[in-house]
């Protein structure tokens, strides 16, 4: 694992060695992690392991191997930590047959927030739904049902959020109020933690990101580190043109370009780690050379790639 | 807990599965208006081995208990919005409670009132025997609804396996082995009906007394409350 960056706070959440099988299949491999007070990213593609580790964290789920300690204790069959504690899991279903404002003033009851009106107002203020309040759930779009449980999440105003896929849904706009919200509750001292599989939806927000690859924490660190990391990935182009022989002599020379190689189907697959350098060499390059580009296809550029890319360092 | 039973009531009472359960349990009532105006040869047989035995206690009670027993958490865990639940700082017996007692409520509703309107209805009835109709027939419900709501949150076949045991179990494999009787529900609320009111199933010569019934109830209702609760503490909620 690559661990970029350290923190002098004192962790809220400790994951020690913790895995997770389902059968036969591993969806946790031998974690361990510390996660202080701050804005904290889980990122990695769909399948990694996260929706699964934040349910281990917030005591939803088992974990077959290692311990959780969540501000000093097992959270697990300790209901009483729900008080400071805020989760927002992945699926979106919610008592449809309810209004917003019943499905906030529900999760305040059950938290036994005191001043519970004020508390359900204010929450649903921060995620600007007073407006919609007193519509029934089912009518909701996804995004608004989104905001509407992160409301129901923050009614008790918890020190601890763990949020999974919070973004899934909204637009840009709401995403923007949304990661300013989270920087704010954040700056009061509160620990938040957001999955998502999108690198640019948590590095704008969090303080520290993690990388989860096939249930295995592949880095850590400070977001701009990681960013560092993805940098260096080597990528490969896959480039046709009108004669790709006088291509590939022609981009050989380019200092972005690490390699080339011929495929099977006459197109060459240039292998640079300079992306954006390229991405200028190769239609420069034909131009001067006055060949005609047919397709320009970036490969391995998923997620999953990059991620499988971190795990081999 | 008054927070969760008032949910857990509005989930049941505002389905379309209740109008079907209401349906089922109207089957006996209008059986026996009917046999009101036809009037049977034996009024007090037919409404016994007829109408009460076949119909209220083997039929309309553990379809009404079973169904709404299994739905109660089950589709709460299946819809995964047991999640807000559970992630409430709340002894899990606070959860397990209100499902529970609404579950049973709602079924004790429709079942009592199925079994006490066509003992009243049906030809020959006696003063004692809506009184000790209801009475039996609250023991099954209680020790159904505790037993399916058990069985919502450990399999998503509950309500499958709930009717077999009532329908395989209960009606063919217990009366080929009455001694094995011990383990029915129904036979439960037989011996109820008959320790409170001794004319009801008095030909039924393997009939449980009413000293072994509701202890054996009560056993049943306790140890399933209890699996449920702890069931929360083991349980990865999905």
């Amino acid at each position: 694992m690559s661990d970029v960056n350290n923190q002098s706070s004192d962790p809220t959440i400790v994951v020690d060695g913790v895995s997770k099988w389902f059968g036969d299949v591993m969806s946790v491999n031998d974690v361990s992690l510390e996660i202080r007070p701050g804005l904290t990213g889980l990122l990695g593609p769909n399948g990694a392991g996260k929706t699964t580790l934040l349910r281990m964290i917030c005591g939803l789920a088992r974990p077959s191997g290692g311990e959780i300690s969540v501000l000093g204790q097992s959270v697990r069959n300790n209901p009483e930590l729900y008080h400071r504690l805020g989760v927002m899991p992945e699926h979106q279903s919610t008592y449809d047959f309810m209004t917003g404002r019943q499905f906030v003033e529900l999760n305040g009851r059950l938290q036994g927030v005191p001043h519970l009106n004020d508390a359900v107002d204010q929450a649903i203020e921060r995620v600007d739904m007073l407006g919609d309040q007193n519509r029934k759930l089912g009518g909701y779009s996804r995004g608004m049902k989104q905001r509407m449980r992160l409301a129901a999440v923050m009614v008790h105003d918890p020190e601890i959020l763990l949020l999974d896929e919070p973004l899934s849904g909204t637009d840009p706009r709401q995403r923007i109020e949304f990661q300013d919200l989270m920087v704010k509750l954040a700056s009061e001292g509160r620990t938040i933690m957001i999955s998502s599989h999108i690198l640019e939806e948590v590095e704008a927000v969090a303080d520290r990101i993690l990388l989860l690859v096939w249930g295995k924490l592949a880095a850590s660190g400070d977001y701009r580190a990681i960013r560092q990391l993805l940098s260096e990935q080597p990528y490969v182009v896959r480039v046709g043109a009108s004669d790709v022989r006088a291509l590939a002599a022609g981009l050989i020379s380019e200092p972005s370009v690490e390699s080339i190689s011929m495929d099977g189907e006459g197109h060459i697959q240039v292998l640079s780690r300079r992306m954006a350098e390229l991405q200028i060499a190769i239609p420069r390059t034909a131009r001067v050379l006055g060949i005609r580009l047919t397709r320009v296809d970036p490969l391995d550029d998923s997620l999953e790639s990059v991620f499988s890319y971190l795990t081999r360092r | 807990m008054v927070t969760l039973f008032r949910l857990s009531l509005r989930q049941m009472l505002s389905t379309r599965r209740l109008l079907i359960l209401l349906f089922v349990a109207m089957v006996p009532v209008g059986l026996s208006v009917i046999a009101r105006i036809v009037t049977p040869e034996d009024p007090a047989d037919f409404r016994e081995s007829v109408l009460i035995g076949p119909f209220v206690i083997a039929a309309v009670m553990p379809i009404v208990t079973v169904v709404l027993a299994t739905a109660s958490l089950g589709h709460e865990v299946e819809d995964r919005t047991f999640t807000y639940l559970y992630l409430k700082p709340l002894p899990r017996w606070q959860l397990a409670a209100p499902k529970i007692v609404a579950a049973g409520l709602v079924s004790a509703v429709i079942v009592i009132g199925s079994g006490v309107a066509t003992s009243i209805v049906a030809p020959g009835a006696e003063t004692i025997t809506p009184m000790a109709i209801a009475g039996g027939l609250l023991v099954g419900v209680l020790a159904y609804t505790s037993v399916f709501v058990w069985a919502g949150i450990v399999t998503s076949y509950a309500l499958p396996i709930g009717l077999v045991y009532v329908f395989l179990w209960e009606a063919v494999v217990v009366g080929f082995m009455p001694g094995i009787r011990w383990l029915s529900i129904r036979h439960y609320t037989q011996a109820s009906i008959h320790g409170f009111d001794n004319a009801q199933f008095a030909g039924d010569a393997a009939i449980l007394d009413l000293a072994q019934a509701l202890p054996a109830a009560g056993i049943v209702i306790v140890v399933f409350v209890t699996l449920t609760v702890r069931r929360f503490g083991r349980m990865d909620v999905p």
